[in-house]
């Protein structure tokens, strides 16, 4: 058994540069709050493929993300998407976030976006809406976890038809 | 609002039961076209012996100690439906050693799924604090064999149908049901050649 997973180990390395797919449409995002900063920090996990043709059916097409042909509007591009397709609510008030960067997960086929929301106040309740690619494939699944306060933890998934979630902490 | 775990179990439910995504749910009939309801205890075996295999690899790949091409296991998965269908077509009455074969093969085939299963699992999983890893993995896991008794139960009720009601043989059956897996899976072959 360990020969074969070895051998296919060998294969997955000679084969790295092969273009894979996915058949499945999930995003993926961590919201922490940091009480110490008194922010939220948002790490959210997204298939590179799948948001180029979403942001492409909005018109930001062309944007190369994460290559070396980059666009150079990709970065103000991919803020202003994120910004209208993720809002989130802390104790019922809308807070804007600030677009840190991005970077290739491991396994280049997806990417991590980075944000921050400062001057959060202690959260008793975190609003999320997210509807990110839900214009593109009718099986996306939103995945979120939020960390609140003393690290007490909870999950929502959003897909078509439920795009916001609230939690109570 | 739901728990993590209740998430992760429906998450591993969907995966297996997609439609869209049916080479698991087809070579988990491949595996009973021989059997029928009467056999449970050989299904069981069997089912357990897939359950082994997906969930050693599942694991593995989940904490990065196996990585392998997705393309090349998409590619696998529909050449072990392949191959079981064909194993039900010659094998008419499996000796004791020829069991034992058929139970290792089907850990070994899961050994393959698995590594399907934790492509989607990896891009579902959140790390954070505490132990979210383990109870994801968990729920995914136990979520997947859910959906996989379910397409058991489906086959033999219709093993049980075809059987009792239309009086079909059991060999007929097997022939009808491994032919049709042979055929879709080779099609999902030639597509997904590497």
């Amino acid at each position: 058994m360990w020969i074969l997973l070895l051998m296919l180990n060998f294969w997955n390395v000679a084969d790295a540069l092969a273009t894979e797919k996915h058949d499945f449409h999930i995003s993926k995002c961590l919201v922490e709050y940091k009480p110490e900063a008194s922010t939220l920090q948002i790490s959210l996990h997204l298939f590179i493929d799948d948001l180029e043709q979403s942001m492409g059916l909005e018109g930001k097409d062309s944007l190369y993300l994460l290559t070396v042909k980059e666009s150079p509007i990709a970065e103000i591009s991919l803020a202003n998407y994120l910004e209208t397709h993720f809002k989130i609510e802390v104790n019922g008030q809308p807070f804007t976030y600030q677009y840190l960067g991005k970077e290739t997960a491991g396994d280049y086929l997806a990417m991590w976006c980075y944000m921050e929301v400062t001057g959060v106040p202690y959260p008793t309740q975190i609003t999320i809406y997210n509807d990110l690619l839900l214009n593109v494939f009718d099986d996306q699944k939103n995945i979120i976890s939020v960390i609140g306060p003393e690290e007490r933890k909870a999950v929502m998934i959003m897909q078509r038809g439920d795009e916001i979630n609230t939690v109570n902490f | 609002m739901q728990s993590e775990f209740s998430l992760y179990l429906n998450l591993g439910f969907d995966h297996i039961l997609d439609v869209n995504g049916y080479d698991h749910i087809l070579f988990v009939i491949a595996l009973c076209a021989v059997y029928q309801i009467s056999d449970w205890k050989k299904v069981a075996i069997l089912a357990t012996s897939f359950t082994f295999g997906h969930s050693v690899t599942l694991a593995l790949s989940a904490l990065d100690l196996v990585s392998v091409d997705g393309g090349l296991i998409e590619f696998l998965i529909p050449l072990t439906i392949l191959l079981t269908a064909l194993y039900n077509v010659y094998n008419r009455r499996p000796s004791s050693i020829g069991i034992s074969i058929k139970y290792s093969l089907a850990a070994f085939f899961g050994l393959i799924h698995g590594m399907g299963f934790s492509n989607f699992f990896r891009s579902a999983v959140i790390p954070d604090i505490d132990d979210g890893f383990i109870t994801q993995l968990l729920a995914f896991n136990l979520g997947v064999e859910l959906g996989q008794l379910i397409i058991i139960a489906f086959i033999l009720g219709l093993t049980y149908v075809f059987m009792e009601i239309i009086k079909v043989r059991l060999r007929e059956w097997n022939l009808f049901v491994s032919g049709a897996a042979a055929g879709l899976s080779f099609a999902m072959i030639i597509e997904r050649f590497p």
